[in-house]
């Protein structure tokens, strides 16, 4: 998958039942319990400016922030690591696996390891990584790429599920998995021995806070507090733009995360980490890392990109695009999928790679409306376009088309023209249909309108002409 | 340069931006022990986990013993740190685990660190004596909450953890382990708890004998 | 009337101006009724598909353009959500504190879009036109989501006698119709899909008219009608409070059935 294939990627998508049937779901239940916990905060939109403006306080000190945070961990016996890209960040991690001398490494759900390929670089030293959230799990087995920033399975059905259980868990079964709660009973037992028997444990974070250097995850499904608690060691993977500075910082990101993204006031488990297993504990990590990625945020700074960074992952965007919920994640081919993906993507890949995502939005403006910390996604999808025709990356033939387009524009009366021209051959090219007369196709031209749709004819002529016809005779008069 | 002078270098490019006062949403305001109960009881069932209240610590094991009853499960449990007042020890109604999980999960109880009544939570904290991963490991967790620990929401919690020194892990628990990667609806007891039960030792309980009825 | 008369401009817009000049005719009508004094200036293009296109520059020019050719009207008024977001942007193309600037700030405090603007200056319309039909309104993201407009173009249908609003499922009801400019002729088989949600949404409330207020919206969906054989049909919000839906079968403004 490659996001210079979203074409064929996003029609492909169309004609997938399952995936299909998972967006029509999420389009109708996502909405109303966003909104309905959204409405059960006493001033949500208060709420979301403290959220906005607290995360660009803290952009505009990450420095500062990460100082504080990398101390307090280091107080509490814990090691911070810095890697400015990809490459850096799985060679630290692959050290510490290493000098663990660890076999197995468990893996709680990351979308920052999933942009640095960390497990593959992982299986590359030889090491067994297992993904331990059920969604991520199962995409594993399958050796797919997520399809939704939270639900990575989104675009799978139980029978799909089932089919991947058979033919990778090696258990003896006295007839098929059909029912969800044993293909859950199965896969719990399965990872219940891999949390059990692992060396090493991996978490992303959802935040960091600066003041008393705690990683801050969240789950659903617990996964997360194994990964951390069993393994003798814990290694915290996370992007720099995670850090907030204090606990009621951290609140009011809380109180907004899960809201958007599923619609409940907290997930199931928020977990504070603060370094590993003190004198006399009874459970916790012997190491205990932080790995601190930049992979291109530290670029975004300045930019009228930066709102980026604000960005809490709660995928409230995705739930919402009229785009994402069609197509599902893999059409875009990234790592990050939907509006923020689109907005994302080419940050961290480049343009010329990445040059669909931002052409293939709407610009409907929904993604923004919904961002609980007010990323303006639109206005960064323009940007985007912007540096793509600048850099003369066509994604459709509008490159030669706009420059033509631009130039009529500006000469009203020229345009006019041909306006009052195009009305004209349209209408002679026109057929009956009922009230109105249509056009069904231009030939080779206007292929990607009438591939899909008739074009209502025009009256012939334009209204600037009948407007200035008629000023003419009522002088004349 | 070392990757981490690099990247602070890049950061010290950032303008730094004021955080401008803006007047944060207050938390909807105390209406009292029995309005903060019954939130909390809602919050809970939103979550998918199970209420009590009693009036004292000795009703405790009786409580647990009628949850086990009632859900059809052994009357087996694995005590992790529970309130000092409340002797599970000693309880006729029970029998007393090891103090290791059995394989199978078995029934977990515990104290908490606070409650968060706004949003249904418990909160646990690794110590020297809380089973921080049986939390995570046991079928049914029990969770005890003495009525001083219960606060309105998690804006209140930060000060409380101001106040001593800060435990290696903070757990907030609200309800089950739970999935949505099998489709609608949500699968309890994804890796931990498939059960939740939180009990609630509040001593005004007469005044508020059904926390359900509004 | 004892107030000086005042002047607006209306915007045409591009397809209006060559697909459906009915609905500027409309919009004129309904600018008349309520008492103003209506101009056409020669004008090209207000640059939407240029910003949106990426080119900041060509849309720059463009607003220059524009902010000269509507120069010392009092209002500009447009029968399109989206061209007006867009006049509302000009600001932005220009430095801070600039004369551009100065002037797209200027202009972007008159202009309106046609639904907006009677709600704010005639929300009583004069000659309600009888409709005995019902219709579903489909709210365009621009209009929505940049400049409001939701109950406005609801609040003036309400006041056809006849007419019985429908609304859409609430999941639909917010979501675009799949339009986008560009877009719906890049990515054609995706565009079509969200249309046929938006056009399903619709057809599910019985409503016999979908009715909008912007056009690029309206040939796309009207367009995909044509093409689905579906008896639904599309109009502009403009035309529906003028009584000039063609052949919609509206009733003069007799008064009939007010009240
Ligand atoms: S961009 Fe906003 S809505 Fe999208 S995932 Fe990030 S925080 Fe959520």
């Amino acid at each position: 998958m490659d996001s210079r294939d979203f074409p064929a990627q996003a029609a492909a998508a169309l004609e997938q039942p399952t995936l299909q049937r998972s967006l029509a779901a999420m389009r109708t239940a996502m909405p109303g319990l966003r909104a309905t916990a959204l409405a059960g905060l006493p001033d949500y939109p208060a709420l979301r400016a403290r959220a906005r403006d607290m995360r660009d306080a803290s952009i505009g000190s990450l420095g500062e922030l990460l100082r504080a945070y990398e101390a307090r961990v280091i107080a509490a016996g814990g090691t911070v690591h810095w890697a400015r890209n990809a490459e850096e960040a799985c060679r630290i991690v692959g050290e510490l696996c290493d000098a663990a001398g660890a076999r197995r490494v468990i893996k709680s759900k990351s979308m920052v390891t999933e942009e640095i390929g960390l497990n593959d670089s992982l299986q590359r030293r030889g090491l067994q990584v297992t993904e331990t959230d059920l969604g991520e799990y199962i995409i594993q087995l399958r050796g797919e790429r997520p399809s939704h920033i939270l639900a990575p399975a989104l675009h799978l059905g139980l029978a799909d599920v089932a089919a991947t259980f058979e033919q990778h868990h090696r258990r003896p079964r006295a007839e098929p998995l059909r029912e969800a709660e044993d293909m859950l009973a199965e896969a719990r037992a399965e990872l219940r021995a891999a949390f059990l028997g692992a060396d090493v444990g991996i978490t992303g974070a959802n935040f960091l806070v600066a003041e008393t250097g705690a990683a801050v995850i969240v789950t659903n499904e617990g996964n997360a507090d194994l990964s951390m608690t069993l393994p003798a060691t814990h290694i915290v993977v996370t992007g720099i733009e995670k850090v907030v500075p204090t606990l009621e910082d951290l609140g009011v990101l809380l109180r907004l995360l899960a809201r958007s993204a599923i619609g409940e006031p907290l997930s199931a488990y928020t977990t504070l980490v603060h370094g590993p297993r003190r004198p006399g504990d009874a459970a916790g990590p012997r190491a205990f890392h932080v790995v601190l990625v930049d992979n291109g945020r530290s670029s975004l700074l300045g930019t009228t990109q930066q709102p980026l960074l604000r960005c809490i992952r709660c995928s409230a965007c995705l739930n919402h695009c009229p785009v994402y919920t069609s197509v599902g994640g893999h059409a875009y081919g990234s790592v990050y999928s939907g509006p923020i993906g689109a907005a994302l993507t080419p940050a961290l890949t480049g343009i010329a790679a990445a040059a669909h995502l931002p052409n293939a939005s709407t610009l409907c403006g929904r993604c923004e409306d919904v961002c609980p910390v007010a990323i303006p996604i639109p206005d960064i999808l323009r940007h985007w376009r912007s540096q793509a025709l600048a850099a003369r990356i066509g994604t459709g033939p509008e490159r030669p088309g706009l420059r033509a387009w631009r130039y009529l524009a500006a000469h009203p009366w020229l345009y006019g023209r041909v306006l009052a021209l195009a009305a004209r051959v349209l209408r002679l090219l026109s057929v009956p249909a009922g009230a109105r007369r249509r056009l069904r196709g231009l030939g080779s031209l206007g292929r990607g309108w009438f591939a899909w749709r008739d074009l209502p004819a025009p009256d012939g002529e334009t209204f600037q002409e009948r407007w200035r016809r008629r000023r003419l005779r009522q002088r004349g008069a | 340069m070392s990757a981490r002078d690099a990247i602070l270098a890049q950061l010290s490019r950032a303008t730094p931006a004021t955080l401008r006062p803006a007047a944060v949403a207050p938390a909807p305001v105390n209406g009292g022990s029995a309005v903060k109960i019954r939130r909390f009881a809602a919050g809970l069932q939103a979550a998918s986990a199970t209420f009590a209240v009693v009036s004292g610590p000795a009703a405790v094991p009786g409580a647990i013993a009628a949850y086990l009853a009632a859900n059809s499960l052994p009357l087996r449990i694995c005590p992790g740190e529970v309130p000092a007042a409340v002797d599970l020890r000693n309880a006729a109604q029970l029998e007393y685990g090891a103090d290791r999980l059995p394989d199978d999960g078995g029934t977990l109880v515990t104290g908490c660190l606070a409650a968060l009544a706004e949003e249904g939570v418990v909160v646990l904290a690794s110590g020297t004596r809380q089973v921080a991963a049986d939390a995570f490991l046991a079928a049914t967790h029990i969770v005890i909450v003495e009525s001083g620990q219960l606060l309105d929401g998690m804006d209140d919690l930060w000060p409380v953890l101001r106040q001593g020194p800060l435990p290696r892990s903070l757990h907030l628990i609200r309800g089950p382990s739970r999935t949505a990667d099998l489709g609608v609806p949500s699968r309890l007891g994804a890796h931990g708890p498939l059960r939740v039960h939180v009990i609630l030792v509040e001593p005004a309980y007469v005044e508020c004998a059904d926390p359900g009825d509004t | 009337m004892t107030a000086p008369t005042r002047s607006v401009a209306l915007l045409v817009t591009c397809l209006v101006d060559a697909l459906r000049p009915s609905v500027a005719e409309a919009t004129v009508a309904l600018l008349g009724q309520a008492g103003f004094a209506v101009a056409v200036p020669r004008q090209g293009c207000c640059g939407q598909p240029l910003l949106n296109a990426g080119d900041a520059d060509g849309a720059a020019d463009l607003a220059r353009r524009m902010i000269a050719v509507f120069a010392g009207y009092d209002f500009v008024v447009a029968p399109s959500g989206s061209c007006i977001a867009t006049l509302r942007e000009y600001p932005r193309l220009f430095a801070p504190g600039s004369a551009d600037a100065a002037a797209a700030q200027d202009l972007a405090a008159r202009a309106f879009e046609i639904c907006d603007f009677l709600d704010r200056h005639a929300a009583v319309l004069e000659n309600a036109p009888r409709w005995d039909a019902s219709v579903a309104y489909h709210d365009a993201c621009s209009g929505l989501r940049q400049l409001g407009i939701r109950n406005q173009p609801r609040a003036l249908l309400s006041q056809l006698p006849g007419l019985e609003l429908r609304e859409l499922a609430t999941a639909e009801a917010a979501e675009c119709c799949g339009f986008g400019g560009l877009f719906c002729v890049k990515y054609p088989a995706v565009s079509a899909q969200i249309a046929d949600r938006k056009l399903d949404a619709v057809l599910a409330t019985g409503a016999d008219f979908l009715v909008g207020g912007d056009l690029g919206c309206l040939l796309h969906l009207e367009g995909r009608l044509q093409r689905r054989g579906l008896p639904l049909r599309a109009v502009h919000v403009a035309e529906a409070l003028a009584g000039q839906v063609p052949g919609g079968g509206q009733g003069p403004a007799d008064g009939s059935g007010r009240g």
